[in-house]
């Protein structure tokens, strides 16, 4: 069940899961699919009345550092996991904190370990915070408070020397500063019904956006004295993707637009220019990925 | 070599050589029932897809 992706470390497979009310998380042998673990803790989760189709998610795909396994809950539980027995070490949720502790339609931004933090945003509509957590204890290392989550997934970025998170929150695309999580630059992007999903992806010295009916816009951040910005390079008003990732191959960005019931499209990643679309009717989503090294004749 | 996998919602794995001048489709496969929203994993020679019932691991052989 759920949105999220199974994602392999050390030759077997880590799925995060639905069971009824619980979340769980289960470890498989890649080769035969035997379950070698699993998890599984409450989690009753009210999906938003728009998008009950979609399930109770979860939707964030874990991650797993170091043999430790994050995983970050529809309802906003961010847990660790020893990644080779299943082993609980630590367990936050934000419900003291927040009124709210997922946004709109649940948790789906994908945690990422970064100097031994884990960074998740927190929260929910309105009034959220992007934290970096300790990956021994889940202790709040920092917390940015300017907006509540989006629903895309982070990066991390070095730019000008200084690694920065780099996301759609609710309203903004922000770059914060890992070490501390100082605010260093943001942008306002909104998107109707609060649908800020589409990960943002690093070409050379741009970073790549998009969102519903936003088109999808390359923008280069740098620094002159204190102050930071991001100027806009480019911006392809035709090609909008709104659930949907892109993937970069060399210079060229494929994704999934939302316009004629999903067509795949092709830009240069230099320029922003469209070089083809395909036929519509491919889905409302599709996952893409850049494989290297499988060769189909 | 690069190679484009899109696994759309409804199960379908389409494999597309990256091109500039078009969509470029080699192959594509049925390879769920339910609906697929998780991104596929790698390993090896295998293609894991989870969709809303069930765990499969596909050969990409």
């Amino acid at each position: 069940m759920g949105h999220a992706s199974p994602i392999v470390y050390d030759g077997k497979v880590f799925v995060f899961t639905r069971k009824d009310e619980q979340e769980a998380v289960y470890c498989v042998n890649a080769a035969e699919g035997k379950i070698l673990w699993q998890k599984s803790y409450p989690a009753p989760y009210e999906m938003n009345f728009a998008a009950i189709a979609h399930g109770k998610g979860p939707k964030a795909t874990p991650v797993i550092n170091n043999s430790k396994l994050f995983t970050f809950g529809i309802s906003g539980i961010v847990s660790c996991f020893d990644a080779v027995n299943g082993e609980l070490k630590w367990r936050k949720e934000f419900s003291k904190k927040f009124a709210k502790t997922s946004p709109a339609f649940g948790v789906s931004f994908s945690p990422l370990v970064e100097e031994n933090m884990l960074i998740v945003h927190v929260g929910g509509s309105n009034k959220g915070a992007l934290m970096a957590l300790d990956v021994a204890t889940g202790e709040t290392k920092w917390s940015w408070e300017g907006d509540g989550p989006g629903h895309a997934s982070p990066i991390v970025v070095e730019v000008e020397g200084v690694k920065q998170v780099i996301t759609q929150t609710q309203n903004y695309c922000v770059g914060v500063a890992l070490t501390d999580g100082k605010l260093l630059w943001q942008m306002p992007f909104t998107t109707d019904y609060d649908q800020n999903i589409v990960t943002p992806l690093v070409y050379k010295d741009t970073i790549i956006f998009s969102g519903l009916d936003k088109g999808t816009s390359a923008f280069r951040v740098s620094k002159s004295g204190n102050a930071w910005r991001a100027e806009q390079v480019w911006h392809n008003t035709e090609m909008s993707m709104y659930m949907s990732s892109p993937v970069l191959v060399d210079d060229l960005l494929y994704g999934l637009s939302d316009k004629r019931r999903g067509q795949y499209f092709c830009l240069e990643a230099t320029t922003g220019k469209t070089l083809w679309t395909s036929e519509g009717r491919q889905g409302e989503n599709a996952a893409l990925l850049n494989v290297n090294g499988v060769l189909f004749e | 070599m690069s190679t484009a996998f899109y696994l759309n919602n409804a199960g379908e794995l389409t494999i597309a050589k990256p091109s500039a001048k078009t969509f470029e489709p080699i192959a594509q496969y049925a390879v769920s029932t339910g609906a697929t929203w998780a991104h596929p994993a790698i390993i090896g020679k295998h293609i894991i897809v989870k969709d809303t019932a069930a765990l499969s691991a596909w050969s990409l052989e």
